[in-house]
């Protein structure tokens, strides 16, 4: 049997791909065996799902990659994204060298000058302004050792808790809705709820096109299962809607209250879980404990009729929602940006564990509230590893005094190092850089230049300050303002930890050297904490495992235990959910239930779920007000704007951007119109638009398309020279401080 | 030459016409509809672009297709002659 180079590779493809089923080829390259490569377990790098990935090399170079069949997560299969990830390791806008800015332009300098200087402007910047006039804002891309080293040195040794990381602006509220109803971050379920749910919430989450293998596992369920239902709340339509069952196409801010009509039918209609209310639940209005009659009472006024009106839609709809989640016998709830980016981010997460909780519909098989991740590491990096001002590793706060002297003593540290006040949140931070405030800061594997809301108000202070990015590209929006841009390695060049949306915490190996120059970022911090004299208790981190060695002992007895995953293990399985307290222990499914080995028996007595970090284990139904948007629309504004993911493109485009092939693919930023919108502006597809909010204007191409509902625009947000975020909306959240990128007032004009 | 094989999900009900669909562009070979629902598809494109863009257009354009899952991306530059077993020229 004699095949060309071509078809061999082409059967060792569809190989792959039978595989990843199960199936097999009648013929295929299993015969001849495979090319030479050298293959290497990781996880992908651009969203929260978390799917393995195994990483082809050959002589040092990537060169191939496929989807990892032993992951429980996506079981071989990969999205779009996640195909570039080879060839971005080789991209050409790769950054090979320090640069540093000299007579106002980026030139090649050496590392030990370019981080001699940055130690010297932060010692004397120190010196003579005090700790908080320096900053760090950090990433969920970044691993967990990295960002636990950057938090040991700011917090610990800097003193200051200037200290932030992007997932304050994607699922923040996502963290204040977990902590406030339940009392402990991060979800109670996992993926496996998936494969045992009869129905499915969606909210503000255009899983299609955002989490495609998650999709693909709500496609297999109702395949296997074709009663299982699915029900989205979205303003727009998408191709999630291939599989949907009933759409409550709402006006973008207005779903609030919806979720209390829906919270009113449910009880109404006696679809509530009692014994588990009066075992588990308690009540309160945000400020104080209220009565169970006195929610009740709370919810009158949201009658299918009024949230319907509010939200733009047929209350029947809302009746027809409600029974759908009374009637299954499992339900899981899934969200994320369209619920997280808004101004009441939290009360949204809040009314969405609340239908869970009247009705018992969690900690057990098929039945979760479940907040989907956007980044790869905002879970185990930033929300776990404590990458956020008010938080210390091992999900502690900063502001209490235990937590502080715990952290203190594994650091070395006194613990009057570590201040008791939060530092200034992701706004507040870059309003500081834009006073002057903040004088020098380092920014680590992200891009804000790019992703804040309301730009305009933010760059003249980004360039301003003392700008170090450390970044594996060049240029972004964001290494374009800096005076020193550091070479960081990327993915498949180092070694770390990645924690996904469902508490897994993932080993990704190195692959291949660092390009050129670059250097993993652990290496250049710790650089840095040399220079500034702090280098001694960074001595022994000599790998990335000793980081996480050490990392895992500030999880030791919280609700997020590592204990039982050090590297050792770590290397070998596909991930561990916590609380995993010990090597032999599995990892945990549902929190809060005697699966949990946290589970207090004792004070349990005998109820199903016992949320142990609220003072009298039972969880919080909150009767929140239904506020609207902001900025909501009126004569001058009269459209709605929102913003978000398509397919194609992965947050700021440093990544995905740096693959031509990707770019051209969706060559053109565009807006969406609905055509009854378009009509009566106007408008013809492929025309020219100016969309114009209060705070900028973007010329762009109009796209005529029945997604956005009426009244209602979209612009996706991935194009660097159409920021969509010079228009967006700075406004935040009070409790979780994301802002409100989801919704604004537009108009739009003729170009 | 960039090689990538995809699961292509779509409609039990409309597997084998979507296969044929598939088939039709140039560039793709089919290797069946496996499972009921998924067809293994391999492309073959000079730039990864047309990979993905072909992916994108399916997923947006053709309601019957509910996802496109690549498994294995490869580019034959990538290896040379001693990498492949014997029997490959
Ligand atoms: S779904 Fe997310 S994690 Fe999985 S391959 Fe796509 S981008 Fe990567």
């Amino acid at each position: 049997m004699s095949v060309t180079r071509r078809e061999f590779l082409k059967l060792t493809a569809a190989s792959a791909a039978a595989s990843a089923i199960g199936s097999e080829l009648m013929v295929g390259s299993a015969v001849m065996g495979s090319p030479a490569i050298d293959w290497h377990k990781s996880v992908c790098r651009f969203c929260g799902t978390g799917c393995g990935v195994m990483l082809g090399t050959r002589n040092g170079k990537a060169v191939a990659v496929k989807g990892d069949r032993k992951s429980t997560v996506n079981r071989g299969l990969l999205c779009v994204k996640g195909f570039y990830l080879h060839k971005i390791v080789h991209a050409k806008n790769r950054l090979l060298q320090p640069l540093v800015r000299k007579n106002g332009t980026l030139q090649p300098a050496s590392w030990d000058e370019a981080m001699s200087l940055v130690a010297e402007k932060f010692s004397a910047i120190i010196k003579e302004h005090g700790p908080d006039a320096v900053a760090f804002y950090g990433s969920g891309q970044g691993t967990t050792e990295e960002t636990y080293i950057a938090n040991k040195l700011f917090k610990g040794h800097l003193s200051t808790n200037n200290f932030e990381g992007n997932p304050r602006l994607c699922m923040a509220s996502a963290v204040g809705g977990y902590l406030t109803s339940f009392g402990a971050d991060e979800p109670v379920g996992t993926y496996d709820d998936i494969e045992h749910a009869e129905l499915f919430l969606l909210i503000g989450s255009n899983t299609a096109e955002a989490h495609p293998v998650l999709f693909d596992r709500l496609v297999a369920r109702k395949k296997n299962h074709p009663s299982t239902k699915i029900i989205t709340i979205d303003p727009r339509k998408t191709p999630t809607n291939k599989i949907v069952d009933l759409h409550l196409q709402v006006i973008p801010g207005y779903d609030l209250a919806v979720m209390h009509a829906i919270a009113r039918i449910l009880i109404k209609e006696g679809y509530t879980d009692e014994k588990f209310i009066s075992e588990s639940v308690t009540f309160s209005d945000g400020k104080k404990k209220i009565s169970y009659e006195g929610y009740k009472r709370f919810l009158e006024k949201f009658t299918p009729e009024y949230a319907a009106e509010k939200a733009g839609i047929d209350p029947q709809d809302i009746v027809k929602a409600a029974r759908m989640f009374g009637e299954a016998k499992t339900a899981m709830s899934m969200w994320t940006m369209g619920v997280n980016q808004r101004t009441r981010g939290v009360w949204l997460n809040n009314l969405m564990h609340n239908i869970h909780l009247l009705t018992g519909k969690l900690g057990k098989p098929g039945c979760d509230s479940f907040s989907l991740t956007g980044q790869p590491n905002a879970c185990g990096g930033v929300r776990e590893g404590g990458g956020l001002c008010h938080l210390l590793p091992g999900h502690r706060k900063v502001a209490v005094k235990q937590h502080r002297e715990e952290i203190a003593a594994i650091w070395n540290v006194p613990a009057s190092n570590i201040k008791p006040k939060p530092g200034k949140h992701t706004m507040a931070m870059f309003s500081a850089i834009a006073a002057g405030e903040i004088k020098a800061a380092y920014i680590m594997c992200t891009n804000p230049a790019h992703s804040l809301p309301n730009l305009n108000k933010y760059l003249q202070g980004l360039k301003d300050c003392f700008l170090v990015v450390a970044d594996s590209f060049h240029p972004t929006e964001t290494t374009k303002l800096a005076d020193v841009v550091l070479p960081a390695a990327f993915w498949g060049e180092k070694e770390g930890v990645y924690g996904c949306t469902e508490r897994r915490s993932q080993h990704m190996a190195q692959a291949i050297q660092p390009q050129g120059q670059a250097r993993w970022d652990g290496e250049i911090l710790m650089d840095l904490a040399r220079r500034l004299g702090h280098g001694k208790n960074f001595e022994h981190f000599k790998t990335p495992e000793d980081v996480w060695t050490e990392y895992i002992t500030t999880t030791k007895g919280r609700d997020m235990d590592l204990t039982g995953a050090p590297y050792s293990r770590l290397r070998k399985v596909r991930g561990l959910r916590w609380p995993v307290p010990d090597e032999k222990h599995p990892g945990t499914w549902h929190r809060f239930t005697e699966e949990d080995p946290l589970f207090p028996k004792e004070k349990a007595k005998g109820r199903r779920m016992y949320f142990y970090n609220k003072p009298d284990g039972r969880a919080v139904v909150f009767a929140r007000p239904d506020k609207g948007p902001e900025e909501p629309v009126d004569a001058e504004y009269p459209l709605v704007l929102s913003t978000g993911r398509v397919l194609e493109h992965w947050h700021t485009m440093t990544m995905t951007g740096s693959v031509k092939q990707l770019v051209r693919a969706v060559p053109q930023p565009y807006v969406e119109i609905n055509p009854e919108d378009a009509k009566e502006l106007g408008f013809a597809d492929k025309d020219t638009a100016i969309v114009e909010t209060r705070r900028g204007e973007l010329k762009l191409m109009v796209r005529v398309i029945d997604r956005p509902r009426k009244g209602t625009i979209f612009i996706p947000w991935h194009w660097p020279e159409k920021l969509a975020n010079l228009l967006t909306t700075d406004a935040i959240d009070p409790g979780s401080k994301e802002p409100e990128y989801k919704i604004c007032a537009a108009r739009i004009r003729k170009a | 030459m960039y090689i990538a094989s995809m699961l292509i999900k779509v409609r039990p009900e409309a597997a084998r016409a979507a296969e044929k669909r598939i088939q039709a562009i140039a560039g793709i070979t089919t290797y069946g509809v496996h499972k009921g629902d998924t067809i293994i598809a391999v492309a073959e494109a000079e730039e990864v672009r047309d990979l993905e863009a072909f992916g994108k257009n399916l997923m947006l354009s053709d309601e019957d297709v509910l996802g496109v899952y690549p498994t294995y991306l490869t580019a034959e530059e990538a290896f040379s002659e001693q990498d492949f077993p014997a029997g490959v020229k």
